[in-house]
């Protein structure tokens, strides 16, 4: 006889988190709007009558999604149920769960209700978040999930070791009495963030400034929005700072200009950081076995933890202003890494600050053996320069015979200037086969490294077109589970082997990697 | 050092001219070519794809109000017949010489392209699944293209077209067969 299932209601507080999620989808229908507020009378309207509308309509699309959002949970499978107009039923069985993830979101917090989010890999992937919930039930789900992984590991040790041994939970705030004990965990690394590095990071990563640049080409398309922007900001007041000064001295002008860009400049930073104590307070990671895990954020708690065996690609990046701070991100991705808005960072598991010395310790535990760099065929900075700057420099005479007021003299830029830029390019980059690990480094005046384990190969492409023909080099793609590798311009001689090795050794690996 | 492990590697040189041998061995590991018939089936797949360009260019130029019609007509159609030569002449049967596989006891590997080479590798262990697919022109020729598709990103999909339909089906069984007698993953280790 089947189980009569047992449908759960969310908390009503959940209603918040079903209108952030109805306005999000709304405003992506803001190209309409825009429409609409370039004509005066209909902007009136909007403001009168639309605006509020649309307030109504969301709150009641939030309240319906809350009322149709149900869920029910066994040992085995988690379901939903949702919709309004068009009903969806999804079931997603715990052994495909890849992670659970627990978010407290701020409007959450004073009720002690989290949202649960599941990742499932495969051809498809999906993911799903259960909004207010009380944690007692959040924890359950979770520990369903790591119970029945738990069991798959153990039967799986049982089959290959005559049933000597017993499976332990791999994490576990929570095991159902049939869960085995756990076996204990050995703490491995630990690395806590404090104020300092979060200034560092949101120094080091400052995404405020394509806000801005976007924000102005958004503004740039009314004239009236960027006056007003700039009655806010006192553009013209400092206009005049500028222009009195100028009038009693050039240097101080200069002085007013500077100093306003100092301004301006501690403003997007200070944001920036702000930003970065939001996202990464308290962020507290630990390695116990092969699970990293961490928690931060000082509004959205974030708790997220990564298998070691589940790494397909290891990306270091240090930027410019990170170079004279001598720090390190880290950013480890997994295969078909899912992207839950709030829940996961943008791309992988990160490790926001890291010194020299934590990062040796980092790339220790990860086993990346030391590389040695090389660097591609320079002839490649030729066909760069002359890929790019014969075209520019035709523009340029071209524009020039045209009529147009532009000097033909210009011409002369553009294939100096690219050939130190691409022979700058070239000089930071590099790549590197070890015996583990392949290896690439690109940039110019920061540098990003990737690191991709070989035995985590999916596919390699050797390509060679007439060009690289003629240098007798070669193009290697290599495809992972989570992204693509380009080792571009190097030696046949270097590659074909490099590639003979790394198949040989992911035929013969036996290990998991997914 | 892994130059021993069950003789995998590969010590052809890929990308000389002199190592693509036509080969009519059976063995498995030997590199070998597309049926004869793959030629032709590109061939007139040409041909179908020019044909409906031209049929589409006349429509549009008679049915249109196109100014200097007939001079554009002239000029389209001419670079429409440079076209077609080029690739039913030349591309089809460089496309067929240069196109050789190769299936070893752990993986597969292609060798595909005539300007633009490429010399694609995939292990056993790392397939997600296989297909054989037919196209209305291969069917025609009694043709099949193998399909393997890995877990990688966009693009990491390895396509043998031209093979005897019998054939892509006997390669797929073989293949999944290897699959199936691989060992389990090995739980206590991780790569690298």
């Amino acid at each position: 006889m089947i189980a009569p299932v047992t449908w759960y209601r969310t908390s009503p507080v959940s209603i918040i988190y079903h209108l952030l999620n109805v306005s999000k989808g709304m405003a992506n229908a803001w190209p309409a709007l825009a429409g609409f507020a370039f004509i005066e009378r209909s902007r009136e309207q909007l403001l009168t009558y639309g605006l509020p509308s649309l307030v109504v309509v969301l709150i009641l699309l939030a309240v319906l999604n809350y009322w149709f959002f149900q869920f029910s949970f066994d040992e085995d499978k988690i379901q939903l149920r949702s919709g309004v107009v068009s009903r969806k039923r999804l079931t997603l069985n715990f052994d495909r769960v890849q992670e659970a993830n627990l978010q407290q979101s701020l409007y959450f917090r004073p009720f002690d209700l989290w949202t649960v989010g599941l990742e499932s890999a495969g051809s498809k992937v999906q993911e799903i978040q259960i909004p207010g919930i009380d944690r007692s039930l959040a924890e359950t789900i979770k520990g369903y999930h790591l119970s029945h992984k738990a069991h798959a590991l153990s039967l799986d040790e049982e089959s290959r070791s005559d049933g000597s041994q017993e499976g332990g939970s791999e994490d576990g705030s929570f095991a159902p009495q049939s869960t085995p004990p756990r076996k204990a965990s050995t703490l491995r690394y630990q690395l806590s963030l404090g104020l300092p590095d979060l200034i560092r990071f949101g120094l080091m990563h400052n995404s405020m400034i394509y806000v801005l640049v976007v924000a102005i080409g958004a503004a740039s398309q009314s004239p009236d929005t960027l006056q007003r922007l700039g009655d806010i900001i006192g553009l013209d007041a400092l206009r005049d700072v500028i222009s009195t000064s100028l009038q009693h001295s050039l240097l101080g002008a200069v002085l007013a200009t500077m100093g306003v860009v100092l301004l301006s400049m501690i403003l997007l930073y200070g944001v920036s950081v702000f930003l970065a104590v939001l996202k990464y307070w308290g962020y507290d990671l630990t390695v116990e076995d092969e699970r990293l895990q961490y928690r931060a954020g000082l509004l959205n708690k974030v708790q997220r933890s990564f298998k070691h065996h589940k790494l397909q690609s290891v990306e270091v990046s240090q930027g410019l202003i990170g170079r004279f701070l001598q720090r390190y991100t880290i950013r480890l991705h997994q295969t078909n890494e899912v992207v839950i808005p709030g829940l996961n960072d943008a791309r992988g598991f990160v490790i926001p600050v890291l010194s020299a010395a934590e990062l040796s310790a980092l790339k220790a535990f990860l086993h990346i053996d030391a590389v040695d760099w090389q660097r591609a065929n320079p002839i490649r900075i030729v066909w760069r320069t002359l890929g790019l700057g014969v075209p520019l420099t035709a523009l340029v005479v071209g524009s020039a015979l045209m009529g147009q007021p532009i000097s033909a003299a210009y011409a002369l830029l553009p294939m100096p200037v690219l050939a130190v830029l691409f022979a700058g390019i070239w000089y930071r980059s590099g790549y590197a086969f070890s015996e583990h690990w392949m290896a690439h480094r690109q940039g110019l005046l920061g540098c990003r490294y990737t690191y991709v384990p070989c035995t985590k190969v999916q596919m390699m492409d050797l390509t060679q077109g007439p060009l690289l023909r003629l240098h007798d080099a070669s193009t290697l793609l290599v495809y992972n589970g989570a992204d693509v590798q380009r080792f571009e311009f190097i030696s046949s001689a270097v590659l074909m082997p490099a590639k003979a090795r790394i198949s040989a050794l992911v035929a013969q690996s036996r290990a998991r990697w997914m | 050092m892994n130059e021993e492990i069950n003789g995998l590697v590969d010590k052809t040189e890929t990308f000389s001219e002199t190592s693509i041998e036509p080969s009519i061995k059976l063995s498995i590991e030997e590199w070998k070519a597309p049926d004869p018939h793959y030629v032709t089936s590109l061939r007139l797949v040409v041909m179908l794809e020019h044909g409906v360009l031209f049929v589409a260019l006349m429509l549009v130029l008679n049915v249109g109000n196109i100014p200097f019609a007939f001079t554009l007509g002239l000029l389209l159609g001419a670079i429409l017949l440079t076209s077609f030569v080029w690739f039913e002449i030349i591309w089809a049967s460089k496309r067929a010489k240069h196109l050789r596989y190769r299936v070893r006891p752990l993986d597969i590997n292609l060798v595909k392209g005539y300007l633009f080479r490429h010399d694609v590798s995939v292990s056993f262990n790392r397939i997600q699944h296989i297909e054989v697919s037919q196209n209305p022109v291969e069917r025609l020729f009694k043709l099949g293209t193998l399909r393997v598709f890995t877990a990688g990103t966009i693009g990491s999909d390895l396509h043998l077209p031209g093979l005897p339909n019998s054939v892509a089906h006997q390669l797929k069984a073989e293949i999944l067969n290897e699959i199936n007698l691989e060992p389990p993953a090995d739980e206590d280790s991780v790569s690298a």
